[in-house]
């Protein structure tokens, strides 16, 4: 069966901003709207809830060990009487801001890295590009763990070591779309009218260039908050007692643990889970509202 | 296609220089050097002996004649002497990288053959329940991190209904007959290939949607070709072209995969060797562990370029 293309009517409503137009196709699409309202709740709880009495999530209390979900503590208690929920909260301030930062050092690297590759061509392309190339060659995890293991394990290291691999889809994208760009007229107009390289690239070029960066720096994001679990989990990522949604997973890895205490890794589990689908439904949502081509 | 194959091998060579570099300049940069991880368990160091085991070892030689030195005695496939145990690398990966290699291959196979064909299914029932659910899971997996679906997998069969073994790869005691690994390897391989299945059935989905809106097969439905004909002859062989690309870009995740979940269910393959590297600071076996890993990308890439140009013959003119 041919898909048939349902049009609407503010499809054709003339004078609109782009801007404008993106939203209402954003909001159009259900399960981004969806996750972004997961999104903004997973975020509002877990930088507002903590602010106080976050000390719960710390001090041993040994008059409430292991104890199961109940009114006191809504998702009980581990082995030293912590509160599973506020740790499951501030948890996730670890994995959210090492996916946001990391995300925007990434998106830099890879907007300088492939404009300068798509924009001047011919060698200095070649080099770039056969070096993103090497660098995606390489098992992701692993670099990234020898990288936290030179820098030491530590919140920041943790953004840096993915930050300096998580660049390459980007410049990959940068560099195709300024590829296309460039032959365009406005462009060779530009040229004619003698201004400079540094102004065509970032006023002229790159502003045209931003819809796909935008979508592939959301998807980065879910990638890198899944990346930062998995360095938590092999007990590279921030050292304890900070908890983080991977190091509360490493810490109730043994089998003592993982069958009598469910309800502190279940949890953390899902948690991540939910972030990096809410981001995915977000992700999708921008690709069908930024990308015209493929609304229409 | 001989001269695509030439020209996308030579292609490779300096990526595979490249690689090398990196990869030492990562050791280098490791804090700490060997001698010092040895004698860390030793009660008297004295600066002399240091001096001297560094100096046979090599470690006090530029780092450029270090790296020269490491890359000929790579090309005659000697990756050194681990300075922790004293055996050979090779032979420490050796026996690591069956077990790994059997973990990937099985999960592979099983997530392609399951996946492609969901995909397709789901393809041409395009909005129905069955889409809806399959699409939902393929969202799905690409969001859970593979370590929880092991864990949950050890959690709800393992140790609440106790149906497999919780780690390892043969029974304490056996010596580990066929059905004793595949019995072992049934956890860890589901936990991989679950978030594979969801991956592959979203590309062959769309890949497959893709093709069947096309005009040629309009064509051969317009001249009374039956259904399932054009499906199978027509639609399929072109829907399958691109999922050959798609086995190329999963190894590496495949690969990170692996090495996680060795560690969840304690599967001795290359993951735990790495893990022990790493905080040994076993620098020729964290040398050859990545080197390996990263021969291992780069050829399923070859080979999968390879492979694509051969389904595909505009590939090698371009």
């Amino acid at each position: 069966m041919k898909e048939h293309v349902v049009l609407h009517k503010n499809d054709f409503v003339t004078g609109d901003s782009f801007l404008r137009k993106a939203l209402i196709r954003f909001s159009r699409h259900r399960l981004a709207v969806f996750g972004l309202i997961m999104l903004l709740c997973i975020i509002a709880g877990s930088v507002f809830y903590p602010m106080k009495n976050q000390n719960i999530a710390f001090d041993l209390n040994f008059l409430a060990i292991s104890q199961k979900p109940n009114a006191g503590h809504w998702l009980g208690t581990d082995e030293l009487g912590r509160d599973v929920f506020m740790r499951l909260l501030l948890g996730g301030r670890v994995s959210l801001s090492v996916g946001f930062v990391s995300v925007i050092f990434s998106t830099c690297i890879g907007i300088l890295l492939g404009g300068i590759a798509g924009y001047f061509g011919g060698k200095t392309d070649m080099i770039i590009m056969r070096f993103t190339d090497t660098v995606m060659c390489f098992p992701f995890l692993i670099i990234a763990m020898i990288l936290v293991v030179i820098l030491g394990p530590s919140l920041w290291n943790s953004m840096l070591a993915i930050a300096m691999l998580n660049w390459t889809s980007t410049a990959r994208i940068t560099r195709g779309e300024i590829l296309y760009l460039r032959e365009r007229q406005f462009i060779e107009a530009d040229r004619c009218l003698g201004i400079r390289d540094s102004k065509i690239l970032f006023s002229h070029i790159l502003p045209n260039a931003l819809s796909p960066i935008i979508v592939n720096a959301t998807f980065n994001i879910a990638n890198a908050i899944m990346t930062e679990a998995s360095l938590s989990f092999l007990g590279l990522g921030v050292p304890l007692p900070t908890p983080s949604w991977g190091n509360i997973l490493q810490d109730s890895s043994s089998l003592y643990k993982l069958q009598t205490m469910p309800w502190i890794w279940i949890p953390a589990g899902l948690m991540i889970a939910l972030t990096v689908l809410s981001i995915n439904f977000i992700g999708d949502g921008l690709r069908d509202a930024l990308d015209p081509k493929m609304n229409l | 296609m001989l001269r695509y194959t030439i020209r996308r091998i030579l292609i490779a060579i300096p990526m595979l220089l490249v690689i090398t570099i990196i990869i030492f300049s990562l050791a280098k940069l490791l804090p700490g050097d060997a001698v010092s991880a040895i004698m860390s368990g030793e009660g008297d160091i004295n600066a002399e002996s240091m001096r001297q085991m560094r100096e046979n070892l090599g470690l006090n030689d530029t780092a450029f004649v270090q790296y020269i030195k490491w890359l000929f005695r790579l090309l005659t496939g000697d990756l050194g002497t681990s300075h922790i145990t004293f055996t050979k690398v090779s032979e420490m990966i050796g026996v690591r990288l069956g077990p790994t290699i059997l973990l990937m291959g099985t999960s592979l196979v099983v997530s392609i053959l399951i996946g492609v064909t969901l995909g397709i299914i789901s393809a041409m029932k395009q909005y129905s329940i069955l889409d809806n659910i399959l699409t939902v899971f393929a969202f799905l997996g690409r969001s859970v991190p593979v370590f929880f679906v092991g864990m949950f997998l050890i959690y709800y069969l393992a140790l609440i209904n106790p149906v497999f073994p919780t780690n390892g790869m043969v029974s304490i005691g056996a010596n580990g007959g066929f059905k004793d690994v595949l019995w072992h390897m049934f956890l860890p391989a589901l936990s991989l290939s679950v978030l594979r299945i969801a991956e592959f059935l979203r590309y062959s989905r769309a890949s497959m949607l893709e093709v069947l809106n096309s005009d040629y097969v309009w064509t051969a439905r317009s001249k009374g070709i039956k259904e399932r004909n054009v499906i199978v002859k027509h639609a399929l062989r072109n829907a399958l072209i691109p999922i050959v690309t798609l086995i190329g870009l999963n190894i590496p995740v495949l690969f990170s995969g692996a090495m996680i979940i060795e560690q969840v269910f304690q599967w001795p393959g290359l993951g735990s060797a790495f893990n022990n590297a790493i905080t040994q600071r076993d620098y020729p076996l964290l040398m050859g562990l990545c080197f390996i890993s990263s021969i291992i990308v780069l050829l399923s890439n070859l080979v999968t370029d390879l492979a694509y140009a051969f389904v595909d013959p505009r590939i090698r003119y371009q």
